[in-house]
C-alpha cells in the first residue's frame, strides 16, 4: 500500500522535571509506539477523548512536537519505503542510516524541513485565538506565501482574493480584522491560510468543535469540495464520533497514547470490535428519543498518561477485562479487512 | 400540570457602544413542575440569558426591560421574581433555584476547598437547620452519663451553646455578630462549620464522588473536568432546589463523562422532585433527558413541543434545518446556509427569514407570534409548515 504519510514506533514523551536541576522523574507518554499509514486522498479520522494524545500525534506528524523516538516518512516513494524495511529486518545500519538520514522527517532539521512544510499544514481548534488580531485579513493569508516565498509582489493579493473566494468568503474581507468576523468564517480565514501554501497534507485540530451545528456542517462540506478540488490527503482530529463518521473514509480511536481501533466508519459504527469504542457510541447521544439505544455507562475517568495502567491500558474500565488484560498489552492487530484491533477480547 | 415558573414577555436589551443588543426579546416560556425542560439553540441566540433573567444575574449594560417571571414554589401563591428585592432575591438564588454552570473550572473558586464552597451555600441559606443540630449536638456531649468533662471545656460548650441560641432566636443579634469579627474568638462557632461539613459530604456522596472525605479537602485544580462537575452539582442541589437551571454543564466534559453526568443529573432530579432547566447546543443530550424541548432563535422561543414530538415531527423550518445539521451515522450533515444575524441590527420580521427556505413578504414585515399548533406545540412562524415541506419531498 502506497501510503502519503507513514508513521512507524512513533513515540512521543514530555518529561516530568523535578528538584532543583530538573531531573526527569517520569514520563507523560503522550504518543506511545503508534505506526499509521495515511494513503494519498484518504481522509483519516482521529478519534478519542481529551487527554488521549491525538493533538500531539497530529503535531508530531508536521514535526511542531520534536519525537522521542520513532520514524516519519512524507511522501517518500514505495521502493524507498520498501528499502528501508528490508534494511530494518537485516538490521543493517550501515544502509539504514543513509537512508534515515535522506528521508526520515523525524530526522530532517532546517532547510530540509522547511522545504517539506510547505507540503504540510495544521488547521487549529479554535479560530478565536489561532488568527492573529493585530492582522489584517490579507496578512494573514498572504504570510505563508511570504516565509515560503512562493508567490511574491502583486500576485500575492491576487491569490489571496482567489483563496478567498475558494473558502466562500469575499474580496472585500481582506483589509478586514479577525474580531470582525463570526467564528465559523474566521475558521474559513484559518483553512484559507492553511491553503495559501498548495500542500498537500492537512491535519485538521478539531476544527468545528467550537462552532454550531449549522455552520459545523458549513465547514465539513467545504472540506470535502476543497478535498476533491486539490487532491488533498486530510488527517482529521476530532472528539465527536458522529463527525468523524459523516465524512472520514477510515477512523483510528485512540486511547491514552495508543491506536485502539481502526477500520471504516460504517463497520466501526455497525459492529465497533473494541470495547471502548462501543461505549464510545453508545455514550454518544443521538437527536432522536425513539432511537434511544442502550446507554452505556462507562465507569471511571482517564487514568494519567504518566503513569498508564500495565497491561491493556482499558482494562480497569473495561467490562470484559481478565488476567490477560491487566498482565500484557494487546497488539494492534489486523482482524479482517482494513481493520485493526487492540484488544485480547473483540466484541465480534 | 402545575406551573412553577411563568415567564411571560421577557425582553432583555444591552445597551453596547455598537448599539442596543435585544438578548432576548418578547420571550413568554413556562416550566412545570417535575419536568425537565431543554432548550436549545446555536450560540448567542439567548439561552443563557433566560437563565440569567430567571436568576436576575444580567450585569449592566444589560437590563430587563419588561414582563415578568412568577414563581410558584410551594403551590399557594406566586412571586414576581422581577419585582422583589435585591435581599429577597438572594435567598431564593442557591436555595430555591440554583444554577450549575457551563465550565466547572470557572464556577468553582480555585483558592478555596471543595469542602469550604459547598459549606459556604449551606451556611447562607439551611443555618437556622445547622445551629440546632449544633445544639443538639453540645447538648448530646453534657447529658452523656459519667463523662467527667473538665471545667474549662464545659465553660467553653456553655458559651458556644448561649451564642448558638442568640443567632437562633435573632438572626440579627448583634453579639454574636460581633464575635465573629474577631479573630480566635471566632472559633467558639466551629462546630457550625463542621455540621456544615458534614452536610457537604453527604452531598459529596449523593453525587457519587468516590472517597468523598478526602475530596473534601481538595482544591479544585487537583480534580479533573468530571469530578468538578460533580461538586459544582452538589453544591447547586445542597439545598434542595425546588427548580435547577443547568447552563450546558457537560459542554467541556467528554463523552463518555457526559453519559456519567447526564445519568446523575437525572437521578437526582428524581430524587430531590424538582424541575431542571436545561440548557444545552446539543441536540442528542436534549434528546436524552428532557420531557420537553423549546427550541431559540434570536432571542425568542421558534418551537416548543415535547420531545418525541419535536424530534419526530419538528414544524418550525429552523428547527429542521437545525435537526438535518447534526452528523449521523449514515447521513450527510445538511448546513444552514448563512450566519447568525448581527444581535445589534436583528433582521425586521422573523429573525431566521435570511436563512429560511421557506421565507414570504410577511415574514420580512411582521414577527410571528407564538401560536399552538396541536396541544402542547407551539410555533412562530407565518408559514403553515404542516403541510408546504412534505409536499415537495412526496413530489
Amino acid at each position: 500500500m502506497t501510503a502519503l504519510v507513514r508513521t512507524k514506533n512513533l513515540k512521543t514523551y514530555f518529561p516530568i522535571l523535578q528538584g532543583i536541576i530538573r531531573r526527569p522523574v517520569g514520563y507523560v507518554k503522550a504518543v506511545d509506539d503508534i505506526s499509521l499509514d495515511v494513503a494519498p486522498g484518504q481522509w483519516l479520522g482521529l478519534v478519542g477523548e481529551s487527554g488521549c494524545g491525538k493533538t500531539t500525534l497530529g503535531k508530531t506528524i508536521l514535526r511542531l512536537i520534536e519525537p522521542t523516538s520513532g520514524h516519519i516518512y512524507f511522501d517518500t516513494p514505495s521502493e524507498i519505503l520498501e528499502q528501508i524495511e528490508s534494511a530494518e529486518a537485516e538490521a543493517d545500519q550501515c544502509k539504514l542510516k543513509p537512508l534515515y538520514h535522506a528521508h526520515d522527517l523525524a530526522a530532517f532539521s532546517g532547510g530540509k524541513l522547511k522545504v517539506l512544510r510547505k507540503d504540510m499544514q495544521l488547521v487549529h481548534q479554535d479560530p478565536f485565538s489561532s488568527l492573529n488580531p493585530r492582522m489584517k485579513i490579507k496578512d494573514i493569508i498572504s504570510e505563508p506565501m511570504i516565509v515560503h516565498n512562493t508567490v511574491s509582489g502583486e500576485e500575492r493579493l491576487s491569490r489571496s482574493a482567489e483563496l478567498m473566494k475558494l473558502v466562500g468568503l469575499s474580496e472585500k474581507h481582506l483589509p478586514r480584522y479577525p474580531h470582525q468576523f463570526s467564528g465559523g468564517q474566521r475558521q474559513r480565514i484559518a483553512i484559507a491560510r492553511a491553503l495559501a501554501t498548495t500542500p498537500k497534507f492537512i491535519v485538521f485540530d478539531e476544527p468545528t468543535s467550537a462552532l454550531d451545528v449549522s455552520v459545523q456542517a458549513q465547514i465539513l462540506i467545504l472540506l470535502k469540495e476543497l478535498k476533491q478540488k486539490f487532491n488533498l490527503t486530510y488527517l482529521y482530529i476530532t472528539h465527536a464520533l458522529t463527525v468523524a463518521e459523516s465524512v472520514c473514509d477510515s477512523i483510528a480511536v485512540m486511547y491514552l497514547g495508543k491506536i485502539v481501533e481502526y477500520g471504516e466508519p460504517g463497520a466501526i459504527f455497525k459492529e465497533p470490535m473494541h470495547p471502548y469504542t462501543q461505549a464510545l457510541i453508545l455514550s454518544t447521544p443521538i437527536p432522536d428519543p425513539q432511537r434511544k439505544r442502550g446507554r452505556l455507562v462507562l465507569p471511571g475517568e482517564v487514568p494519567s498518561p504518566s503513569n498508564p495502567p500495565p497491561g491493556c491500558r482499558f482494562h480497569p474500565r473495561c467490562s470484559r477485562a481478565t488476567d490477560v488484560c491487566a498482565q500484557t498489552e494487546p497488539p494492534l492487530e489486523l482482524r479482517g479487512q482494513n481493520r485493526k484491533v487492540a484488544c485480547w477480547h473483540p466484541l465480534v | 400540570m402545575e406551573k412553577l415558573v411563568q415567564i411571560k414577555g421577557v425582553s432583555v436589551n444591552f445597551y453596547t457602544y455598537e448599539g442596543v443588543v435585544r438578548a432576548l426579546n418578547n420571550l413568554t416560556l413556562d416550566i412545570y413542575r417535575g419536568e425537565t425542560l431543554g432548550l436549545v439553540g446555536e450560540t448567542g441566540c439567548g439561552k443563557t440569558m433566560t437563565a440569567f433573567a430567571i436568576l436576575r444575574l444580567i450585569m449592566p449594560p444589560g437590563k430587563i426591560e419588561s414582563g415578568s417571571i412568577l414563581f410558584n414554589p410551594n403551590g399557594s401563591e406566586s412571586v414576581d421574581l422581577l419585582q422583589l428585592s435585591e435581599n429577597n432575591i438572594r435567598a431564593i438564588r442557591g436555595s430555591k433555584i440554583s444554577m450549575v454552570f457551563q465550565e466547572p473550572g470557572n464556577a468553582l473558586n480555585p483558592v478555596y476547598t471543595i469542602g469550604d464552597q459547598i459549606s459556604e451555600v449551606i451556611l447562607l441559606h439551611r443555618k437556622g437547620e445547622m445551629i440546632s443540630r449544633a445544639i443538639a449536638d453540645i447538648d448530646s456531649i453534657e447529658g452523656l452519663p459519667g463523662n467527667r468533662w473538665g471545667m474549662l471545656s464545659s465553660y467553653f460548650r456553655r458559651i458556644q451553646r448561649y451564642l448558638l441560641k442568640k443567632i437562633q432566636s435573632n438572626p440579627e443579634a448583634r453579639l454574636p455578630l460581633i464575635v465573629q469579627k474577631i479573630p480566635l474568638a471566632r472559633r467558639l462557632f466551629w462546630r457550625l462549620n463542621s455540621e456544615a461539613e458534614k452536610t457537604a459530604l453527604h452531598m459529596l456522596k449523593e453525587v457519587d464522588i468516590p472517597d468523598a472525605q478526602r475530596i473534601l479537602g481538595y482544591y479544585p485544580h487537583q480534580l479533573s473536568g468530571g469530578m468538578k462537575q460533580r461538586a459544582v452539582i452538589a453544591m447547586a442541589l445542597a439545598c434542595s432546589p425546588k427548580f435547577l437551571i443547568a447552563d450546558e454543564p457537560t459542554t467541556a466534559l467528554d463523552v463518555t463523562i457526559q453519559a456519567q453526568i447526564l445519568e446523575l443529573l437525572q437521578r437526582l432530579k428524581n430524587e430531590f422532585n424538582s424541575s431542571v432547566l436545561y440548557i444545552t447546543h446539543d441536540l442528542g443530550v436534549a434528546a436524552a433527558i428532557c420531557d420537553r424541548v423549546g427550541v431559540m432563535y434570536g432571542g425568542s422561543i421558534v418551537e416548543l413541543a415535547e420531545v418525541n414530538e419535536l424530534f419526530v415531527t419538528p414544524l418550525h423550518p429552523y428547527t429542521r434545518a437545525l435537526l438535518a445539521a447534526v452528523p449521523r451515522p449514515g447521513e450527510e450533515p445538511m448546513p444552514i446556509p448563512g450566519y447568525i444575524p448581527d444581535p445589534t441590527d436583528p433582521p425586521p420580521g422573523c429573525p431566521f427569514h435570511p436563512r429560511c427556505s421557506l421565507a414570504r413578504d410577511i415574514c420580512r414585515l411582521e414577527r410571528p407570534e407564538l401560536r399552538e399548533v396541536s396541544p402542547g406545540h407551539l410555533i412562530s412562524c407565518h408559514v403553515d409548515t404542516g403541510e408546504s415541506i412534505d409536499s415537495p419531498s412526496q413530489n
